[in-house]
């Protein structure tokens, strides 16, 4: 017994001095290591930076997201990581970390600006996607702008990562020139005009405000008055750059033949345009396929055979609502709409929707719920009940959870922007629904 | 076991499938691989010659958790190491160094290793380490020229295009791990295949399969 209780205590003695030599020794040498880990760290956080301002002395830090309050920059947005002055005078660098949830982590990126507020060097730091975006090729189209970053564009296909890496950028230049470390560039009227379609033209934008449209292009002498010409791609209308004089416009026209012109303010000024500017923007736009013929065959389907269903003109409507309908089934008088908002992949999708007269969601329905099976192979979702949750829906009492598809996430959006857009169109083409707002 | 080719030797890539779980994820960069290896190998010889340094201290009933501590100290000391003067391979090892604490568990066969004298036990660990070492060299040396078109960092430019991106995610690991090990496993003798169960191997009990070693 007693022989026992020593060997035990050997054995705990034997692990308690093992564990406290280990302990010392690791103890030791992380005294040793501590400062020049750091010193490590530092040159890592560093290394980016150089690479982007290879001329570069020193950086001394300006701002950083850590400590931000101890900062005298202030109004930094959050993709801001860090602000660094060259020591020597050159200008700045920044690392920044994209924040828009369309990719699985953040991009992080560094770029450096001269005194004039022009980009000097610019790098992906860290890309978690598998899809290529261009990571060597695109940051190459930043080299010499200024803030406005005039006609630096979208990768095809790729355009949630390259507007977030864009929107990073700009959001570098907003800390930059807030705080008067560089002064703005100048966007030209053209710039200005483009960039904003996705706010008066919301319907031609993916659920991240991307506008996904194909430029046409213009034959010498086409025209008089535009002088660019975007397609939706979901091929519910146009945007044209167009020029009157000195004056340069935005004008829209949507699939019903509906055009308005829109000052460089984002001011309608439809009234005061050119007529023959009005005309040529609508000729232009007459080729868009009327999308009415097929879409009143898909909302036959959800109306009994006797409904009539008449055609609407799209007014003023420049949301994802391609197609408007009055229809009497039975008696009662119905709305119909059809909807083709961006979903997964910037692929255009198609929802139709039947309203009552109060503006409740009598039948819905969409071609496909989910448009890429193959990334969902294993997905299974109860398509009737789904649909059925929009049934006796208003503007008033909508629950956006309707429409959430767990784990397809553009669907869901696309989803939730057709049944709003459909509201809106509700409530601005027809009395009952004005009357409502 | 002196007689055995370096093949035949109980080497963890070979023989131990959890071995597999810094193979695979360090083996896409054939330094971040020299630096695992390395790492082991450093982490292997100093444990061993700890281990017989102390054995006759250590009673026989916490021999296992002794060799524990020693073995996820010194891990410890080669982490910090690296993290001080390695810094760029140590980045690209990450968490996996300390991962491979368990594999020197079961590499460095403590419990065998505590009974040889000190400089057999040195010349085992340095024989095990080794083939661990050109095993991960070997494995990167393929996913890094084939999957990222590189070698050691450095674009090979006439791979440009012909690129295998799989190899650099980890599902082109394991397949290289079985690429490799199925070429291994048809050159070895047949009395050397392995009978070490996959459960063995992650409890880190290793019994060596043809006797000569067992204690």
């Amino acid at each position: 017994m007693e022989k026992e209780k020593n060997q035990t205590g050997r054995a705990i003695l034997a692990l308690v001095l093992i564990f406290a030599v280990a302990a010392a020794a690791i103890f030791g040498l992380n005294i040793v290591t501590a400062p020049i880990i750091e010193v490590n760290g530092s040159a890592a956080a560093l290394a980016p930076l150089y690479e982007v301002m290879p001329e570069a002395k020193a950086f001394e830090l300006l701002y950083s997201a850590e400590d931000s309050a101890a900062s005298a920059l202030t109004g930094v947005p959050e993709t801001v990581m860090s602000i660094y002055g060259e020591t020597g005078g050159m200008g700045y660098a920044l690392r920044l970390s994209t924040s828009e949830g369309y990719t699985k982590e953040p991009i992080e990126l560094s770029f450096a600006v001269d005194t004039e507020g022009r980009i000097i060097g610019i790098q992906v730091d860290a890309y978690p996607e598998s899809k290529d975006f261009g990571q060597d090729s695109y940051p190459l189209s930043f080299i010499g702008k200024d803030s406005a970053l005039a006609d630096v564009g979208l990768v095809a296909g790729v355009t949630y990562s390259s507007s977030a890496f864009k929107n990073a950028v700009s959001d570098g230049f907003t800390a930059l020139i807030d705080n008067g470390l560089v002064g703005a560039g100048i966007k030209g009227d053209e710039q200005i005009l483009t960039e904003l379609i996705s706010t008066v033209y919301p319907g031609m934008a993916n659920s991240a405000g991307v506008v996904q449209y194909e430029e046409q292009e213009i034959a010498e002498g086409q025209y008089k008055f535009i002088s660019r010409s975007f397609k939706a791609i979901n091929g519910g209308g146009y945007a044209f750059i167009v020029k009157d004089g000195e004056s340069s416009y935005l004008a829209l026209c949507n699939v019903s033949g509906f055009c308005a012109v829109y000052g460089t303010d984002g001011q309608e000024i439809s009234g005061d345009a050119d007529s023959a500017l009005l005309d040529e923007v609508k000729s232009a736009s007459a080729g868009a396929a009327s999308f009415a013929e097929n879409d009143m065959k898909k909302l036959a389907k959800l109306l009994s055979e006797s409904a009539e269903i008449t055609e609407l003109p799209l007014g003023g409507i420049f949301s994802s609502v391609t197609d408007a309908f009055s229809v009497t089934d039975g008696g009662t008088q119905y709305y119909a709409f059809a909807a083709r908002p961006y979903g997964y992949s910037n692929l255009p999708m198609a929802f139709y929707f039947v309203l009552d007269a109060n503006g409740a969601i009598a039948a819905m329905s969409c071609d496909e719920l989910i448009l890429i099976p193959e990334y969902f192979t294993d997905y299974e979702l109860d398509e009737p009940s789904y649909k059925a949750g929009f049934e006796g829906q208003s503007a008033d009492t909508w629950d956006s959870a309707t429409a959430l598809i767990s784990g397809a996430t553009f669907s869901s959006e696309a989803a939730e922007t057709a049944t709003t857009d459909v509201f809106a169109a509700f409530a601005a083409m027809t009395e009952k629904g004005r009357e409502a707002a | 076991m002196k007689n055995e080719s370096i093949l035949k030797s109980a080497n963890p890539i070979t023989i131990l499938f959890l071995g597999a779980c810094p193979a695979v994820a360090v083996t896409n960069n054939v330094l971040s691989a020299l630096g695992m290896g390395i790492a082991v190998l450093a982490a292997m010889l100093l444990s061993s010659a700890i281990i017989s340094a102390v054995k006759s201290l250590i009673p026989q009933k916490v021999k296992v958790a002794a060799y524990i501590l020693i073995i996820a100290g010194v891990v410890s000391l080669v982490q910090l190491l690296m993290n001080a003067f390695l810094p760029d391979i140590y980045r690209m090892l990450g968490v996996y160094i300390a991962v491979s604490a368990v594999d020197l568990l079961i590499f460095s066969k403590a419990e065998e290793t505590a009974e040889l004298g000190f400089k057999r036990s040195m010349g085992d660990s340095l024989a095990t380490g080794l083939v661990f070492l050109l095993a991960l060299v070997v494995m990167a040396i393929f996913r890094e020229i084939l999957g990222s078109g590189s070698f050691a960092g450095l674009a090979i430019p006439f791979m440009k295009g012909y690129t295998m991106s799989l190899l650099t995610q980890p599902s082109g690991g394991l397949l290289m791990f079985a690429i490799l090990l199925a070429v291994i496993n048809a050159i070895r003798p047949m009395q050397a295949k392995p009978e070490t169960s996959f459960a063995a191997a992650a409890s880190g009990i290793y019994t060596e399969q043809n006797g000569e070693d067992e204690k």
